[in-house]
């Protein structure tokens, strides 16, 4: 009925590891470990859906894996060139166009989706129940 | 200052009166005055809840970052933003409004205290927004006066009072309703001017091309997407400002003012595209007044915090300029509307209550403490006396450590307990203020580019889980059905 206490385990667990990321001062120890949070935390949202319909874990897998994606590619140009390459995208450096073109982009993907997964008749069977049992009391 | 563009910006400022007048009409009761009456659609609801996201130290202070040091503060906390929009839908949209459907719930407090049967939670977090509230409005304050400043060339200060008292007419006797309908018009001005800005900036600065190389002529950090930011801050901001997004009060409490559970669908959609489209605004305006600067065509400005204004008005066409400030203060007030109105429900509604009592004529105490707020968060303002952006960053910083894990963890996890719940919200008001204060006194205790909220977000979400691990769960069993089939979500 409620979210498993694992998820929430895992949730903090890696929430440690972003914490330790500030102590020690690396960028990827803070942001790695969080991209997986966002998924965690989608999965934490959607625990009842997931748990009717496994097969919905493709939500909060998606988005997270964009994400780590994204940022992996970013890590790896700008190892040596803050610019990730000298060609232009649109006008912007490679590194200017992941951020700009696929990562801000990416934040709206994961509101449509969240609309496009939304169920009105689960919302409906939600306020009907939700009313009769107040009703009930 | 051109007369169109103060033209503009008056019309602008009328027409939020006038909204302010209608809406105090309308406005009769407490829940009318706190959770307009449960009566919003889809778009009212997603663009009060993007302009209450979208202020002025995102876009005044945004561009000024992005002007002096690049894109790393548009890439920490600009870009984060709009994830957290998907985050909260996700995470607490339907809890908080199914909370919002059982009985007499008008504040975040009222959750907190169904959800944990405790009244310390509800006195606590009451506590925590008010001062929260108090800092992050010093933000709007600020920035108002930064730009009454510019247009109508009073000093910050007379600048700043004037906009309150604007500000404070509409939300004395409008409540949130006024707030709500305020931020639509706010919100759709911001829209459009950032959509114009965007192509005209670019153009002004000869192509994405040609400001991306000047940029890099100067310093090729400028045009990566971290500038001269150092990354671990940008990590932090990235934390701090998706998943803090979810800890925003004057942006969850929106959920209890929707009137059906299927205007959710589109919401997180609506508000981050248009999260999304202002991002252009900042960016565009930033990258391109530096490239100018580059060139030599730049004027001085005396603080950045000026420079989206000064490109507005020495490089914009008047229309364009009146717009792009008239979007500014609506940024700025449509934030700070929303604040007041969530303090004065905090001070009149929550604490009273956590300690037994029951404020008669709640509306008529509400609309003193609008006032009351207003005045206490311009001293703060010119107390603190920062950049708007680092404001802006300490005020979210403290309500995402001190809401986000009672709140939003709390709902969804069926074995937070009210210990946990104390624990996390004393710890992130601590944290942020300790830090914060000793930093103004030149005492800093985090590692270098560590961001204050982002640490005490991590460390009071912790706290909670800890502390609700180990104090017994008694609440669970205890808990009315209605709560628990809104945590089921």
């Amino acid at each position: 009925m409620y979210v498993s206490d694992r998820i929430m385990y895992l949730f903090s667990g890696l929430i440690v590891l972003s914490l330790v990321g500030m102590f020690l001062e690396s960028w990827r120890l803070i942001l790695y470990p969080y991209l997986i949070v966002i998924g965690i935390a989608i999965t934490l949202g959607m625990w009842n859906a997931v748990k009717k319909k496994p097969g919905m874990l493709w939500v909060p897998i998606v988005i997270a894996g964009s994400y780590l994606t994204l940022f992996i590619i970013l890590d790896v140009i700008t190892r040596n060139d803050p610019a990730g390459g000298s060609s232009y995208i649109l006008g912007m450096t490679p590194s200017l166009a992941i951020y700009l073109l696929g990562i801000l982009p990416l934040a709206v993907i994961a509101s449509l989706i969240y609309a496009l997964i939304f169920d009105p008749g689960d919302t409906e069977e939600m306020e009907k129940e939700f009313r009769t049992g107040e009703a009930a009391e | 200052m051109n007369v169109t563009i103060i033209s503009i910006v008056a019309i602008y400022l009328i027409i939020c009166i006038l909204i302010g007048v209608w809406a105090t009409r309308r406005t009769k009761s407490a829940s009318d005055f706190l959770v307009a009456g449960r009566s919003l659609g889809m778009f009212v609801m997603a663009i009060a809840a993007f302009t209450s996201i979208q202020s002025g130290f995102g876009l005044l202070g945004g561009a000024g970052q992005t002007f002096t040091g690049g894109m790393g503060f548009a890439a920490g906390v600009l870009i984060a933003a709009p994830l957290g929009f998907a985050l909260t839908w996700f995470l607490v949209g339907k809890r908080i409004w199914m909370m919002g459907e059982h009985g007499d719930v008008f504040t975040l407090g009222d959750v907190v205290e169904k959800r944990y049967k405790s009244r310390s939670v509800r006195g606590w977090l009451g506590f925590a927004i008010t001062l929260g509230v108090i800092g992050y409005l010093g933000t709007q304050v600020q920035a108002m006066g930064v730009i009454m400043h510019s247009i109508f060339g009073v000093s910050p200060a007379v600048g700043a009072l004037i906009g309150l008292g604007i500000l404070a007419f509409y939300s004395v006797g409008g409540g949130i309703i006024a707030s709500v309908y305020t931020d639509l018009f706010q919100g759709v001005i911001m829209i459009v001017v950032s959509i114009i800005i965007f192509f005209f900036a670019l153009n002004l600065g000869g192509g994405m091309q040609n400001i991306t190389e000047t940029l890099q002529s100067s310093d090729p950090l400028l045009a990566s997407p971290f500038g001269n930011f150092s990354l671990i801050t940008i990590a932090c901001w990235f934390l701090l400002f998706s998943l803090g997004a979810a800890g925003q009060p004057h942006f969850i409490n929106k959920f209890l003012m929707i009137k059906s559970a299927k205007e959710l669908r589109w919401g997180a959609f609506t508000a981050g595209l248009a999260y999304a489209i202002t991002v252009l605004l900042v960016v565009s305006i930033g990258l391109t007044a530096r490239s100018l600067q580059i060139q030599g065509r730049f004027p001085e400005v005396a603080s950045a915090d000026d420079s989206l204004v000064v490109f507005v008005t020495a490089f914009t066409p008047s229309v364009i300029g009146g717009l792009v400030l008239a979007g500014l203060l609506a940024a700025i007030m449509s934030t700070g509307s929303g604040f007041v109105t969530l303090g004065a429900a905090s001070l009149v509604r929550d604490i009273p209550r956590a300690f037994g009592k029951e404020v008669k004529n709640e509306l008529l105490w509400n609309r003193i403490v609008v006032f009351g707020l207003l005045v206490v968060s311009t001293l703060f303002s010119f107390y603190m006396d920062t950049l708007v952006a680092l404001l802006g960053v300490f005020g979210w910083g403290t309500f995402a450590a001190a809401v986000f894990p009672a709140v939003v963890l709390g709902l969804v996890w069926n074995r937070a307990t009210k210990q946990g719940a104390i624990t996390s919200i004393i710890l992130g008001v601590f944290l942020n203020f300790t830090f914060e204060i000793l930093k103004k006194y030149g005492i800093i205790l985090l590692p270098e580019g560590v961001v204050v909220g982002a640490i005490s977000l991590v460390i009071s979400i912790l706290g909670f889980v800890v502390v609700s691990l180990m104090t017994q769960p008694q609440e669970t069993a205890e808990m009315e059905q209605p709560p628990l089939k809104a945590m089921e979500g």
